[in-house]
C-alpha cells in the first residue's frame, strides 16, 4: 500500500526555510531596535541590510506557501472543525494536567488532520494574522513614502513600527513555544525528524479517520 | 539678540533719492552699459554717501527680478526678500549700516559689504552662550575656511534674512543654504578651483538616502562636536559621521545635536529626546517607549517562563509517577 507522509517535501523546505529567515530576522531586528546600546546584536548597518532582504525574502516564501496551500489543498489543514471550542478544552486540559500525568494525546495526528485543535487555533492565527501583519508593517518601514502621512496628527511611520515590534514579539513568544511542544511533547511523526525527513506515515485504515476512533485504536 | 551696539547715522531720505530709486529706473539700469556705471562711479566720487533707509532701496531691490550685470559675469540677483527681512534678526538695522557707498547715481555702483565681524566682535556672547569667539575659532579649523580664502559669514548666513535656528522649519531651511552651493556647480567654483562633490554618489551607502535627506540637516554629520555646541566647524567629508549608532541608539549625540536649539513645553513630560522625536518621525533605535519595551519583558519574558515552569513540573511529575510505578513493581509505560 502507498504509504503517506505527515510533511510533504514542499512543506518543509517552506518551515525550514521560514525558520531560518526567522531566527535571522529576530536576531537583526533586536540588534535594530537597541541599537547602539553595548554589545547587544550585531552592527546597525549590518543589519539593515540583512533585515531588509530576509524580510523580502520572508515575503516571498509566504506568497509561495498560499500559493502551494491553495494548489495542494492543504489550506484545509486551517479549517476549523466543528467541534473546535470542546476539543480545544479537551487539549488545553492535556497540556495542564493529562500531559503530566503521562496520558496519551487526546487528538491523533493524521495527514490529512495534523494539527490538534489548539494547534489550529495557533496557527491560524500566526499565518493568517501575524505573519501578514509582520509584512504590511514591515514593508511600509521598507518603504516609508507608502506609509499615511499622518496617523493622529502624528507622524505615520511610528505605528507601523509599534505594529511591528508588537507582533514581532508575538513572534517571539510563538516561537518559542513552538520549540518547546515539538522538541518535547511531539507525537510520533510530527517530530524534528519528521519535519527534516518527511516520516513515511502507514494509512490507517478508513474508520480510524476521526479522533474518537484514533483513540481507540491506539488503545 | 541685541548685538548691533553701535552708533548709526539714519539720515532722512529725500523725495528725490525715492523717485531716482523707481522702478523704472531698475529696469533702465539693468541694460545699461558698463561705460555709463563708470562714468556713475566717477561722478559720485568725492560726494558724501547718501543713506536711504530700507523702504527707498527696497523699491528696487524688493523686486524678485532685480538684477546686477557687470561685464564679463554673469547676471547676480540684487533681490532681497522683504518678508524675511521683516522677521530677520536684522530688522532694526538700515541697509546703510552694512552698505556704504554712494547711492547718489543712477544706478549705484557697488555697495561695500561691510564684515559681519565689525558687530558680531569675537568675545561678544549671545543669551544661550554661544560665543562669537568659539564661532570664529570653528570656523577657522573649518574645511570652509581652509579650502577657500574667500569665504565669508554671508556665504552661508543671508544677513537680510537671518533668523535664529528655532523652529523645526528653519531646521531645514538649513540643508539649502548648504546646496545654495553645493548643488551649484557655477557657485561652488567661485571658491574652490574645482567640481564639487556628487552628492548622490557620496551619500549612496545611506539606506533610505532620500529619508535622511529630508530628515536630517547636513550640519548634523558634517560638522565637529566641541562644546559650546557650536556646528561652524564643517569637517573634511573624510570625517564626517558614518556611524549609524551616532543617530540610531538609545542615546543618540548626534540626535541630541539637532534638537539642541530648541526648548519648549513637553520636555518634562515626555523626556527630553522622546518629546522631540515624537513631533518629527520614528528613528530606528532612538525612539524608545517604556511601555513597548515592557510589554515585550512581559509577552517573551511570559512564554518564556511560562514554559520554564511547564517543563519542570513535567520533569517532578514524571519523577514522581515513575517512582510510584517501581515501588510498585511495575515499569513506567
Amino acid at each position: 500500500m502507498k504509504k503517506r507522509t505527515m510533511f510533504p517535501r514542499w512543506l518543509r523546505l517552506w518551515h525550514w526555510l521560514n525558520a531560518v529567515l526567522f531566527a535571522v530576522l529576530i536576531v537583526t531586528g533586536f540588534s535594530l531596535h537597541f541599537a547602539g546600546s553595548g554589545s547587544v546584536g550585531v552592527g546597525f548597518r549590518i543589519s539593515v541590510l540583512v533585515h531588509n532582504v530576509l524580510g523580502v525574502g520572508l515575503v516571498v516564501a509566504f506568497v509561495g506557501y498560499l500559493v502551494a496551500m491553495v494548489i495542494t489543498g492543504h489550506w484545509r489543514q486551517y479549517l476549523p472543525r466543528r467541534t473546535i471550542l470542546g476539543d480545544s478544552v479537551k487539549q488545553v486540559r492535556f497540556y495542564v494536567f493529562g500531559i503530566l500525568r503521562g496520558e496519551h494525546h487526546p487528538f491523533v495526528a493524521v495527514p490529512e488532520r495534523r494539527f490538534n485543535p489548539v494547534q489550529q487555533l495557533a496557527y491560524v492565527f500566526a499565518v493568517f494574522v501575524l505573519i501578514p501583519a509582520q509584512i504590511v508593517t514591515g514593508l511600509l518601514l521598507l518603504f516609508p513614502d507608502l506609509a499615511p502621512e499622518q496617523v493622529l496628527g502624528l507622524g505615520g511611520v511610528w505605528p507601523m513600527a509599534l505594529g511591528h515590534s508588537i507582533v514581532a514579539y508575538a513572534s517571539c513568544a510563538f516561537l518559542f513555544v513552538h520549540l518547546y511542544l515539538a522538541l518535547t511533547v511531539g507525537e510520533p511523526h510530527t517530530g524534528v525528524a519528521s519535519m527534516l525527513l518527511g516520516d513515511r506515515v502507514p494509512p490507517p485504515p478508513p474508520p480510524a479517520t476521526t479522533p474518537k476512533a484514533a483513540r481507540a485504536e491506539r488503545a | 539678540m541685541g548685538p548691533m551696539g553701535t552708533e548709526r547715522n539714519h539720515p532722512s531720505t529725500t523725495s528725490s533719492s525715492r523717485s531716482r530709486a523707481s522702478r523704472a529706473s531698475r529696469r533702465r539700469a539693468a541694460a545699461l552699459p558698463a561705460a555709463l556705471l563708470g562714468a556713475a562711479l566717477a561722478l559720485s566720487a568725492g560726494r558724501a554717501a547718501a543713506q536711504p533707509d530700507a523702504s527707498a532701496c527696497l523699491s528696487c531691490h524688493g523686486e524678485q527680478d532685480a538684477v546686477r550685470e557687470d561685464p564679463g559675469e554673469r547676471k547676480a540677483s540684487v533681490y532681497v526678500d522683504q518678508q524675511g527681512l521683516a522677521e530677520s534678526e536684522h530688522r532694526e538695522m538700515v541697509c546703510g549700516d552694512c552698505h556704504a557707498r554712494s547711492f547718489a547715481v543712477d544706478p549705484h555702483p557697488p555697495a561695500r559689504r561691510a564684515d559681519c565681524r565689525d558687530c558680531h566682535v569675537v568675545n561678544e556672547t549671545r543669551e544661550g552662550g554661544v560665543a562669537f569667539k568659539d564661532i570664529a575659532e570653528d570656523f577657522e579649523q573649518s574645511v570652509h575656511a581652509q579650502k577657500s580664502a574667500e569665504f565669508r559669514c554671508v556665504h552661508c548666513h543671508d544677513a537680510h534674512t537671518l533668523q535664529l535656528p528655532t523652529t523645526r522649519a528653519r531646521l531645514f531651511e538649513h540643508n539649502k543654504v548648504c546646496l545654495h552651493c553645493h548643488a551649484d556647480e557655477a557657485r561652488f567654483q567661485k571658491l574652490v578651483d574645482k567640481a564639487p562633490p556628487d552628492l548622490d554618489e557620496a551619500h549612496a551607502w545611506l539606506p533610505n538616502r532620500d529619508l535622511h535627506w529630508q530628515t536630517v540637516r547636513c550640519l548634523d554629520c558634517h560638522t565637529g562636536y566641541d562644546a559650546p555646541l557650536a556646528s561652524h566647524l564643517i569637517l573634511p567629508k573624510e570625517e564626517a559621521v558614518k556611524n549609524c549608532e551616532a543617530c540610531h541608539a538609545e542615546t543618540p549625540t548626534q540626535l541630541l545635536r539637532r534638537y539642541r536649539d530648541r526648548g519648549d513645553g513637553d520636555v518634562d513630560k515626555l523626556g527630553f529626546l522622546n518629546a522631540r522625536l515624537i513631533d518629527d518621525a520614528y528613528v530606528i533605535g532612538a525612539t524608545r517607549n517604556g511601555l513597548l519595551d515592557a510589554l515585550m519583558i512581559i509577552v517573551i519574558g511570559g512564554a518564556g517562563g511560562g514554559i520554564a515552569g511547564h517543563g519542570l513540573l513535567r520533569f517532578l511529575f514524571h519523577k514522581a509517577f515513575r517512582r510510584r510505578v517501581v515501588h510498585a513493581g511495575g515499569h513506567p509505560s
